[in-house]
């Protein structure tokens, strides 16, 4: 049931030069240097709402900004800025439902960041002919995004997304 | 979509919780002979702050205001693990209500009052570093969606808060609101 499918469109171009010139600046390299990606993912999942247990299928679009700079004295500022849309469709009731969610980080660091995860919390609000009340089918999902881990290529990629919460 | 900067708001108050475990480095020597040591434990610390909003805040979806109250509450954990690097771990929760007043902050008590908005955000980050770093710190955001109870819960609106945390020498100090705004997202 909890059908998980990521789809990472468009990577980083250039991390992997990223976190050698942050090492080289931590190390004390004169070079100041400037890294900003731009990354595109696609995921499907199923997972039941919380609100009714009706299975629902959601297609999210991430866009995902992220820009790393170290400076001479070897410090590391990283920004990142996480923009999710898209919609879900009720298995059974073929409900419809938008989803979003935005999240911005700006963050510094005397001492290079090796990895940093952030936890969001997106809001599916069903769309149409939806339950008002005593039960309003919205609900949240809990997404994870993992950012400047080499493995990502320094990049934010999403690694988790469960539903949460009845609204 | 309609947006007001409502507040920037310093820091209100606090509650600390501090737990230290592990053990700190050790250094056996003895005149003439430095003997091995075992290898060092991570040194755990556990932070708690409480940080409480009250604010009157045009609805963004109306033409009235809401008296926001609530409060952030933060969870944050380190581990020193010497030459094997250092990690934050953060959890932030967010709670509160809305209810329908004046400009002023007066609670409208006429009858035309609607039920309050209530709003939960759950939400972390974690961070991890070669070494402790002497600075780290930045700004982070939550995003609560308030929306009223029962036959009004189409009714709803974005209240976003950003805070600044930050550590010094791997220790937090008191997480500071630094901005609230609201939008209307339907």
């Amino acid at each position: 049931m909890n059908a998980v499918r990521f789809r990472y469109l468009n990577g980083s171009l250039a991390a992997a030069a990223m976190f050698s010139v942050l090492t080289a600046a931590a190390a004390g390299a004169q070079a100041v240097a400037t890294e900003q990606q731009h990354g595109r993912a696609e995921a499907l999942q199923t997972f039941p709402s919380p609100c009714t247990k009706e299975p629902v299928t959601v297609e999210t679009k991430s866009q995902v900004r992220v820009k790393q700079q170290a400076s001479q004295n070897g410090s590391t500022r990283l920004t990142t800025q996480i923009h999710q849309q898209g919609r879900g469709i009720g298995a059974l009731s073929l409900r419809d439902y938008n989803y979003m969610s935005n999240e911005t980080t700006d963050l510094r660091s005397s001492t290079p960041v090796t990895t940093f995860r952030i936890r969001t919390r997106g809001h599916l609000v069903c769309q149409g002919q939806c339950p008002l009340y005593p039960a309003k089918d919205d609900f949240f999902v809990n997404t994870t995004f993992q950012c400047a881990d080499a493995t990502a290529n320094g990049d934010c990629v999403m690694t988790s997304m469960q539903p949460a919460d009845c609204k | 979509m309609d947006t007001h900067t409502v507040m920037k708001h310093h820091l209100i108050a606090l509650v600390p919780v501090l737990a230290l475990t592990g053990a700190a480095a050790a250094h056996a020597q003895i005149i003439g002979t430095t003997v091995p040591t075992a290898p060092t434990a991570p040194i755990t610390a556990t932070y708690a702050f409480t940080v409480p909003v009250a604010k009157v805040v045009p609805n963004p979806c109306s033409t009235t205001f809401e008296l926001v109250s609530g409060q952030l509450q933060f969870t944050i954990r380190t581990t020193d693990s010497g030459a094997s690097g250092f990690a934050i771990a953060a959890e932030v929760t967010s709670s509160g209500i809305g209810q329908d007043a004046l400009a002023t902050g007066a609670l409208v008590v006429d009858g035309t009052q609607k039920p309050e908005y209530s709003y939960t955000y759950a939400s972390g980050f974690d961070a991890s570093f070669q070494k402790r770093p002497a600075d780290f710190g930045g700004t982070l955001s939550v995003v609560d969606l308030p929306s009223r109870s029962g036959v009004y819960g189409n009714d709803w609106f974005m209240l976003r808060t950003q805070y600044e945390v930050n550590f010094t020498n791997g220790v937090p100090s008191v997480p500071l609101i630094k901005e609230l705004t609201v939008s209307c997202p339907q």
